[in-house]
């Protein structure tokens, strides 16, 4: 599996369901150069109150692991099968003299592959006996609305954090978000997606509550572009470079409070 | 400012009037010669000298298919005052809620009144906006240390009560009528629930159609506000709810700007905060069609942070809808088929709930 582009491939755990990066290089990596913050969960032993001041992992949500992938630039690790590769390896080593020179071994030719992601995960376990998962694993993220609003903000360089707590999908920051508060609550749809007046009604008035504004936006399908066009020609994007996004639709609500 | 006494301008929860009948004594024929006359001959005789009967317009929206309600608005000034006060039905067309449109025109238009009476919501919120403004002003002013300066404090002063000369305007003529006086153009509109409410359960409401001027009946209303006669249809599910809080001595008002359904005031807006949000849902007796109509974390999180930033309580109001109704049945046998349960929502965070 490893390749001399592996080496610079950035590694995505992927443990039951969910995407973690281990390596403090990798996480730099991330939020230097492909503006992906992710939301660090780890417990600090240190830090007595394990709430407020987290460290590694950092967690990723599956539409940042998606992006990653499809930009060439991760992939992703499948630790669950990975582990019990190294433990079918362990049984069929009887002798512990043997077992122990194996361990060894593993992490010589880790630490020659990719040094410091060894240090940070189990030392027994090299990324050259873990079985990366190809494309197809994050694929069914593509096609979803939610991912076609990550990518549109994405692409112009917001930071984008889940948003749960403010009834979003997501939160986008202007810049990363140690420095800037976030501006929007993004809520993505399918283009001609039905939602109620309510709920445009409700998220509107709290994101101006929190001093944000709700955004709503969807992937305008081809059929319907030329439509587009001739409402306003300024609501196309042009296509820039390899990426897919071509014409997206979004708008902004906020709470006016007349009265 | 003088303080209004609430008690006495909304002294009625609903526009209804209520006749204490006399203590009954069998054995006493005069008690029951009197009890049967209270009985019986008080409300017959009431029933003309008591209170007419309040109209409201129904407006139909008619395409090609079919017709739908577009509004039902009442325009006579005295019952739209009768519905607010005792109730507090519908909202004012061109207030917050509380019909005072001609109240403000007319004091607007008047020459520098001072300080007046305030009668509006609008007014106490203009007001409370305007101290607000005037405290980040002078907060503004302290932090640039402008008012350790005792003459440009004076400036400052001099600057905060500019007196606002009053610009007649042109189409400020046309808003008196030929007396002088401000022409009533304003209309009370209610919700389908309410009108519907105030037609069936309390009857003290007249509906006519705006185009033809024929009285709507009960039935005939139910048959305009639900066309497709789906035992889910949004006007039934939402009657059911707001006839079922109504029923227990809620005041129920549209909670659309906060993201609900219903909003659940005690005695109602001037008296205090509505307590409760309630939000809609309905039950359906096949579980993939609930599983249909499911919503989603972000939904539910979202609602609970605008009710719960208001310090309101979320309330899910679980409609049990019937498999199929149909045309025959009587609104009574109609509204018995549904079942509604509640269940509360609340936010809840270790950290801060520990107190």
């Amino acid at each position: 599996m490893v390749d001399n582009d592996a080496a610079d491939l950035i590694s995505i755990s992927f443990i039951d369901g969910e995407y973690f990066v281990f390596d403090i290089e990798a996480v730099k990596r991330l939020r230097n150069h492909h503006h992906v913050a992710g939301i660090l969960v780890g417990t600090l032993p240190q830090v007595p109150q394990q709430s407020t001041f987290l460290g590694l992992p950092v967690q990723l949500m599956p539409e940042e692991a998606a992006l990653l992938v499809q930009r060439g630039v991760a992939r992703i690790i499948d630790e669950g099968s990975s582990h019990e590769v190294i433990l079918a390896v362990d049984e069929n080593d009887i002798d512990e003299a043997t077992a122990k020179l194996k361990i060894n071994e593993l992490e010589s030719t880790g630490s020659e592959s990719q040094g410091q992601l060894v240090s940070f995960t189990t030392p027994a376990i090299s990324t050259a006996n873990r079985i990366a998962l190809s494309e197809s694993s994050v694929a069914a993220v593509y096609d979803t609305p939610r991912f076609d609003v990550y990518k549109y903000l994405h692409k112009r360089g917001y930071f984008i954090s889940p948003g749960l707590r403010f009834g979003s999908q997501f939160l986008a920051y202007p810049g990363d978000p140690l420095r800037y508060h976030s501006h929007y609550l993004v809520r993505g749809l399918g283009y001609g997606e039905e939602f109620s007046l309510l709920e445009l009604v409700g998220s509107g008035r709290l994101g101006t509550g929190v001093k944000k504004a709700w955004m709503v936006g969807g992937h305008v399908p081809d059929d319907d572009q030329h439509k587009l066009a001739a409402l306003d020609s300024s609501k196309i994007i042009e296509s820039e470079g390899d990426e897919s996004i071509e014409d997206f639709v979004s708008f902004c609500v906020e709470w006016a409070g007349f009265g | 400012m003088k303080k209004r006494n609430l008690n006495a301008i909304y002294h009625s929860p609903l526009p209804v009037e209520v006749v204490a009948l006399p203590p009954l004594v069998p054995h006493n024929p005069i008690s029951v010669a009197y009890y049967v006359y209270q009985l019986v001959f008080v409300p017959f005789l009431w029933g003309f000298k008591r209170r007419r009967r309040l109209t409201a317009y129904l407006e139909l929206y008619t395409d090609s298919v079919s017709s739908y309600v577009s509004s039902i608005a009442v325009d006579s000034y005295e019952d739209m005052q009768e519905l607010w006060k005792a109730g507090f039905f519908g909202k004012g067309t061109q207030s917050r809620s509380d019909p005072t449109w001609a109240l403000r025109t007319a004091k607007r238009l008047q020459e520098a009144s001072g300080e007046t009476e305030i009668v509006a919501p609008e007014e106490v919120t203009a007001r409370r906006r305007a101290a607000r403004k005037r405290f980040k002003n002078a907060r503004a002013l302290a932090e640039q240390g402008v008012l350790s300066n005792p003459a440009d404090s004076e400036k400052v002063e001099a600057n905060e009560e500019p007196r606002r000369q009053k610009p007649t305007r042109v189409e400020d003529l046309a808003l008196r009528d030929s007396e002088g006086n401000v022409r009533q153009l304003e209309k009370l509109q209610l919700t389908f629930q309410e009108a519907f409410f105030l037609a069936y359960a309390l009857d003290i409401i007249d509906i006519y159609d705006d185009r033809t001027g024929d009285l709507v009946t009960v039935p005939y209303l139910l048959g305009l506000l639900m066309p497709d006669w789906s035992p889910d249809n949004s006007f039934i599910v939402n009657y059911v709810v707001y006839h079922h809080y109504r029923s227990h001595g809620w005041c129920v008002r549209n909670g659309v700007k906060f993201g609900v359904d219903y909003l659940l005031y005690r005695r109602g807006p001037p008296f205090s905060h509505a307590e409760f949000g309630v939000i809609v849902i309905p039950l359906y007796s096949n579980e993939s069609k609930n599983q249909l109509m499911r919503r989603d974390w972000y939904w539910s999180s979202g609602v609970n942070r605008v009710v719960g930033g208001v310090k309101k309580t979320m309330v899910l109001c679980y409609v049990k809808v019937p498999d199929c109704i149909d045309k025959w049945h009587t609104v009574e046998e109609l509204l018995k088929m549904y079942e509604v349960r509640e269940v509360v929502l609340r936010r809840w965070i270790p950290s801060r709930n520990r107190d």
